[in-house]
């Protein structure tokens, strides 16, 4: 196998910082409230193909972690479905979720008690 | 045994075209010095032909108590569509303006043997590297380099063919 030579090194962290750049210019946009809108109204207005037509109602899944370290999710009306994740997978994303989750709860509460001072 | 509560929604892709969806996690303060300030989840799907499209459902396994924003790519035979989406509660909302964006081939050698190019991944900077052909991560492999003494990774990559990659980021960070 061949080694890169520092240059095609250099111009692949190029392109890559290229297109990290674009889409950190569209996760700008998509953070303003005004550039969210409703599903129904964007399909009418998206007129490039490639673009995906996305329900824009949410379910609610059961998630069950088995004995096994296995993972199956149950959507309403429909069957058990098995995931592919490991349980060490889902035990570090669901530490991660639930300190930041009780990071903004905590920030949440000294907001409100800000406000009442 | 142990249950809780996710969310799931579909999407419909048309013919040629597959999307795969990231959720970003914030990571907390107190592991920020030791993790990078955002986390991908690609989120897993089940999918479902209908004729000339697939109809996609998308799990979101861990939903955050208030939103969660996403990252949608649409791979398409010779573009990428770039999209954002709030998931809040039961509803999807997605950004006005995706972003188009056409390949362009990293490399112009004639060769086309398959080559390792050293990418040594950064824990504070995860960038993640898509065949769009497949829509699979490039996962680089880590090794150690007895040279320099340090564990360096190198990622399979073909000449003359396109790759996408991307990172989050926050403007202010720049």
């Amino acid at each position: 196998m061949n080694s890169p030579s520092p240059m095609q090194s250099s111009e692949l962290e190029n392109k890559v910082l290229c297109y990290c750049y674009l889409v950190q210019r569209v996760m700008e946009l998509g953070k303003g409230k005004k550039e969210l809108e409703d599903i129904a109204h964007d399909q009418k207005d998206i007129e490039f193909p490639g673009v995906p037509v996305i329900d824009a109602t949410a379910k609610s899944t059961e998630n069950t972690l088995q004995d096994d370290g296995t993972m199956t999710r149950k959507v309403e009306n429909g069957p058990a479905i098995k995931s592919a994740k490991s349980s060490d997978a889902i035990a570090s994303i669901k530490q991660l979720q639930d300190i930041n989750n009780r990071n903004k709860s905590s920030a949440m509460k000294k907001d409100e008690s800000d406000k009442e001072i | 045994m142990e249950t809780w509560e996710g969310k799931s929604f579909s999407i419909t892709d048309p013919k040629g075209v597959s999307t795969v969806i990231y959720q970003i996690i914030k990571t907390p303060k107190e592991l920020m010095k030791e993790y990078p300030k955002y986390v991908l989840e690609r989120l897993e799907s089940t999918n479902e032909i209908r004729g000339d499209m697939t109809r996609k459902t998308f799990y979101v396994d861990f939903p955050s108590v208030d939103q969660d924003e996403l990252v949608i790519l649409s791979f398409g035979k010779d573009r990428v569509v770039v999209n954002t989406a709030v998931l809040e509660g039961n509803k999807v909302s997605i950004s006005k303006k995706p972003m188009p964006l056409k390949f362009d081939s990293i490399y112009s050698e004639n060769e086309t043997e398959i080559k390792d190019f050293k990418y040594t991944p950064n824990l504070k900077r995860p960038i993640c590297v898509i065949d769009p052909e497949t829509t699979e991560e490039v996962k680089p492999v880590l090794y150690f380099d007895e040279k320099t003494n340090e564990v360096k990774g190198k990622c399979k990559l073909k000449p003359n063919k396109p790759y996408f990659a991307f990172e989050v980021r926050d403007k202010k960070e720049d």
